[in-house]
């Protein structure tokens, strides 16, 4: 698998074209796969999403996609991204909706932003903030300590594993804003919605 | 730390974009116009953020009006809202699968079509649109292209969709609308306070210090210009490159980055 094609999971989960123009402009093939038995040919596997966890979730295993995510996780032959949506279903589970288990490809609870610490602020987290991340990240090579990127949510990872190669930004909390272990990949902001910052990102993670 | 955001709003009716004053349109110029005249790719460049309104005053077509927007948004790297006219969940969906990500509701801000909205999409995937006038001194709201008055006060208003499952509110001043002369910043007074949605000011920004001063605001998250005559040419890129200098904090990103990105993996 040499050549590198990315599959983005279509589970009518909002706006996935705008992944597709980012990975195009990038000369990248790519393709929306929504059936799991073609997802073996690709060498990169974006989930993208917006919208509800549980829904989410519903939607993954009415297409048979939520298995298949799992299993392409423990091969390790593929690299994963989870955009936003797409990186809080990686996490064991969310209590968006009611408690509802997530594909538990890693550990962590998705949670509502702490209520008493962002009191003075807007939920959702709506748009561009700070990443901040170690200077041997290798997902973040090339990229300004810092930089930019466009947020819009009002959940996020809680309670998770160290030693993922995190990085954070900073509402009211500190959260986890990205994850790098081994072959999964993870940012709750939008890559491609984030300009230059976003395409170097999606750069590396096709690299 | 969480920057301010500038929004660009287009007006698309009936296969043109166009220039409003007061909500009155005027047409301007097709894709290809907006194409040649602007383009649009670098405009996006400059902005945070873009809305597409279709203000067609007759009969929408959802199909023409969605695949002119891929169009002019094939090159776009920023988070794009689409407006006018949605009132069914079937609209919403199309629009958010079809290159959008999040959706504009003015006149059908009722709390059964966002419920079912935000059920499968999220709250943050919605942006109430206020449109609102001075009316024997009091701020009122009004709907269906300013058309029809509604009783209540415009404070209550924003109280009331402050609980609805909506991300952001956008208001829009009527008698600034497309005048260039300056955001209405009375307004801001008038917004109540602890308020947990993002506030974006629309309506009289014609150039940067129009820009400046709004985003100056603590009250305010996003300042939106629509006017398409003002910002022609490298007018945003000027108005960013400006606010940047004088220690504005926008998002910052690389221009030359974008280019040198194209094709990178052919």
């Amino acid at each position: 698998m040499s050549k590198k094609e990315v599959a983005i999971i279509d589970y009518g989960m909002g706006n996935l074209k705008s992944v597709q123009i980012s990975l195009n402009y990038l000369g990248v093939a790519n393709k929306l796969v929504s059936n799991p038995i073609y997802i073996n040919n690709y060498s990169h596997i974006i989930l993208p999403g917006v919208g509800s966890f549980k829904t989410a979730i519903k939607n993954l295993k009415s297409v048979g996609m939520f298995g298949a995510l799992i299993e392409c996780a423990k091969k390790k032959k593929q690299k994963i991204l989870g955009i936003c949506l797409g990186m809080q279903l990686l996490f064991s589970n969310s209590s968006e909706g009611g408690l509802t288990k997530g594909l538990g490809i890693m550990n962590g609870k998705v949670e509502k932003f702490n209520q008493k610490k962002t009191k003075n602020l807007k939920i959702p987290h709506v748009g561009f903030n700070e990443v901040l991340f170690d200077k041997t990240n290798t997902f973040f090579k090339g990229i300004k300590n810092s930089s930019d990127f466009y947020f819009n949510h009002s959940y996020r990872v809680n309670k998770f594993e160290e030693n993922i190669n995190q990085v954070f930004s900073s509402h009211g909390e500190t959260f986890l804003s990205g994850f790098n272990l081994e072959n999964i990949y993870g940012t709750q902001f939008h890559p491609e919605k984030s300009q230059s910052n976003g395409l170097l990102l999606l750069k590396n993670f096709i690299r | 730390m969480l920057k301010k955001r500038i929004i660009f709003t287009l007006l698309y009716c009936d296969g043109y974009f166009v220039q409003s004053r007061n909500f009155n349109l005027q047409k301007v110029g097709d894709v290809n116009w907006l194409e040649k005249n602007y383009d649009f790719k670098k405009i996006s460049y400059y902005i945070d953020e873009l809305v597409i309104l279709d203000v067609s005053r007759e009969e929408k077509n959802l199909d023409i009006f969605l695949k002119n927007l891929n169009f002019i948004t094939k090159f776009c790297f920023i988070p794009i809202s689409v407006g006018g006219g949605i009132n069914t969940y079937d609209k919403v969906k199309k629009i958010l699968t079809n290159g959008a990500d999040k959706v504009l509701i003015n006149s059908n801000l009722k709390l059964k079509l966002l419920q079912e909205i935000s059920k499968n999409y999220g709250q943050q995937s919605i942006i109430a649109s206020v449109d609102y006038k001075k009316i024997n001194g009091k701020f009122k709201v009004f709907v269906n292209n300013s058309s029809v008055q509604l009783k209540t006060s415009l404070k209550d208003y924003i109280l009331k969709l402050n609980n609805f499952p909506i991300g952001e509110i956008i208001l829009n001043s009527i008698e600034q609308d497309g005048t260039g002369n300056g955001l209405d910043f009375e307004i801001i007074k008038s917004i109540p306070k602890n308020i947990k949605k993002s506030i974006i000011l629309s309506g009289g920004c014609g150039n940067v210090t129009h820009l400046s001063e709004g985003l100056s605001n603590k009250n305010i998250d996003a300042v939106s210009t629509a006017n398409l005559l003002n910002f022609i040419g490298d007018g945003l890129k000027n108005a960013r490159e400006d606010m940047l200098i004088n220690n504005f904090k926008l998002p910052i990103w690389d221009v030359k980055t974008i280019h040198m990105l194209k094709n990178k993996f052919k």
